[in-house]
């Protein structure tokens, strides 16, 4: 059942209210749940054991510290996070790199996960998406270096090395094992 | 007599499809498109397809240049996303005859491949999706992420950009109201159990949508292998409601039905909903062995009943009053021939 204040999330918690001439009965989420609990006093969370309590009070953290929106633009679409915030799609590709730390929080929320282990573009295509990445960790390392975060830029510069190297063997027709895991290829034959 | 289960667990499954998104690189995303660049997206596609050795099987429709009801019925029939219908000045569809085979461009992203066929047959629903995708890709690639994989224009659904589903009749978990836990169940194994239409307000004939949550973090291979494991499971707990039904009072079960049956049959005005519950009740009927209609004349009649495809087929603009009874003729029309299987 869908929580039935957002009608976003999956319900958790079964509210029942009981008055002197009436009983009303709702499905929240976890996130509605912690909102619901700041308008009803007489609620104390407390109670609720273990893993109930823990789910109940992440989301109220969070909403007090009631997520700031980032102030930050994409300088190629003009997207601002702000606008994504509110239609939830993105401008252009590059969107996902000046909004990158938060579609991080976002797509681990969402996802779970962080790392894709499905299919690959092909051979002609794995050469653009090699472009694409080094392009991308430069802007990244740019970024390190003026955060001086030092560490991460030399990783970042590493990869870029390894990226590169990579992307040389495929111009010699020699490509060898790239350096991502291939879990799944091809798939489509039968 | 021909059986009238056709396709693998047709009793319970009308379709598998399978749907995947991609972006071309270097262009803008949907909020950002314009009408001339979104003819690019149409252009790129056009070469790609029709230079396949079956290229010849697809037409391109533009939504813009078709009628309302047109537009509407390629919804009803799945053979495009209701979605598309939201952005009706850019999108355009690669369709082919049979609905199998679609290529949705500027929905809300650049391209959605698109397998649908009848009965549970994942494995060739998406081997479809993926050859039109390849097909594309080898002369323009799309976005790719080393770390999110395929790119969406909503960041959520990064990764393998694949929404795999299976379309289920469930009258008998419907009716024992044990949809809600059959969801629950689904959920934990990352599926996502819903009514069918689109509105996802009320259920329509008892048709609900089995389809993947996550797309990130497993492959597609995973993720298909998980979408059958709990539709598998969807089928055997109907199966089973299904004959807990007939268990407890044959008779009145087959009565209920055949009733049903006989409104349809003998109406002169049919609304949709009342459609779609003698319809939802007939095939149910067909399942326990009371009638002989091969489902796939069902199914493919409770797509041109809807509310869009009854017009086109119609041929002419009809009121709703005449629609009802048009649709009353139709069903009879289609129907006739087969009689009581007892």
């Amino acid at each position: 059942m869908m929580c039935e204040e957002c009608g976003l999330r999956p319900a958790r918690f079964h509210i029942v209210t009981l008055s002197s001439d009436a009983k009303a009965e709702k499905n929240l989420c976890p996130e509605c749940m912690a909102k619901a609990q700041t308008q009803m006093p007489g609620l104390d969370m407390s109670e609720f054991a273990g893993f109930l309590s823990n789910m109940f009070s992440q989301h109220l953290q969070k909403l007090k510290k009631s997520e700031p929106i980032p102030d930050i633009m994409c300088n190629s679409c003009g997207m601002t996070y702000e606008q994504f915030h509110r239609d939830g799609l993105l401008g252009c590709v590059h969107c996902y790199d000046a909004f990158r730390t938060p579609l991080e929080a976002l797509v681990q929320r969402k996802q779970g996960y962080q790392q894709h282990l499905g299919r690959r573009p092909g051979r002609i295509s794995r050469e653009a998406a090699l472009r694409m990445d080094i392009e991308r960790m430069h802007r990244q390392m740019a970024k390190a270096i003026e955060e001086e975060d030092y560490e991460r830029a030399a990783q970042l510069r590493d990869e870029i090395r390894s990226n590169q190297s990579a992307l040389g063997q495929i111009g010699h027709g020699q490509e060898t094992a790239p350096s991502w895991p291939i879990t799944h290829e091809g798939g489509a034959e039968a | 007599m021909i059986d009238p289960i056709q396709s693998p667990e047709q009793d319970v499954v009308l379709f598998s499809r399978v749907r995947i998104s991609r972006n071309f690189a270097e262009i803008p995303f949907a909020p950002k498109l314009t009408k001339e660049i979104s003819e690019a997206v149409i252009e790129r596609t056009r070469e790609a397809i029709f230079q396949m050795p079956r290229g010849k099987a697809f037409s391109l429709k533009r939504l813009a240049d078709m009628d309302q009801d047109d537009r509407v019925r390629l919804a009803e029939h799945g053979f495009i996303s209701r979605r598309l219908l939201d952005n009706v000045s850019q999108a355009a569809a690669f369709l082919t005859a049979n609905g199998r085979a679609t290529v949705m461009c500027n929905e809300e992203d650049h391209l959605r491949f698109q397998g649908l066929l009848p009965g549970m047959r994942m494995e060739k629903a998406a081997q479809i999706a993926f050859e039109l995708e390849e097909t594309v890709a080898e002369n323009h690639p799309f976005v790719f992420d080393s770390q999110w994989g395929y790119l969406t224009a909503n960041p959520t659904k990064v990764g393998t950009g694949m929404r795999a589903s299976v379309i289920l009749h469930l009258p008998a978990l419907a009716q024992a109201e044990q949809i809600k836990s059959a969801a629950e169940n689904a959920e934990k194994q990352g599926m996502q159990l819903s009514s069918l239409n689109a509105e996802g307000t009320e259920v329509q004939g008892a048709l609900y949508l089995l389809s993947n949550i996550a797309t990130l973090g497993r492959s597609e291979e995973d993720i298909l292998d998980a979408l059958v494991s709990a539709a598998e499971q969807l089928i055997d707990l109907e199966r089973d409601a299904r004959e807990e039904s007939e268990q407890k009072d044959a008779l009145a079960l087959k009565d209920k039905l055949m009733r049903s049956f006989g409104q349809m049959m003998f109406a002169q005005m049919l609304s949709v909903n009342d459609f779609m519950q003698f319809y939802s009740d007939a095939r149910y009927a067909v399942s326990l062995g009371y009638l002989s209609i091969p489902l796939s004349v069902l199914d493919g009649l409770m797509m041109d009943m809807q509310p869009a495809s009854i017009v086109v087929r119609a041929g002419k603009a009809i009121g709703e009053r005449e629609a009802e009874i048009l649709r009353a003729e139709f069903v009879r029309e289609a129907l006739m021939q087969f009689e009581e299987n007892s």
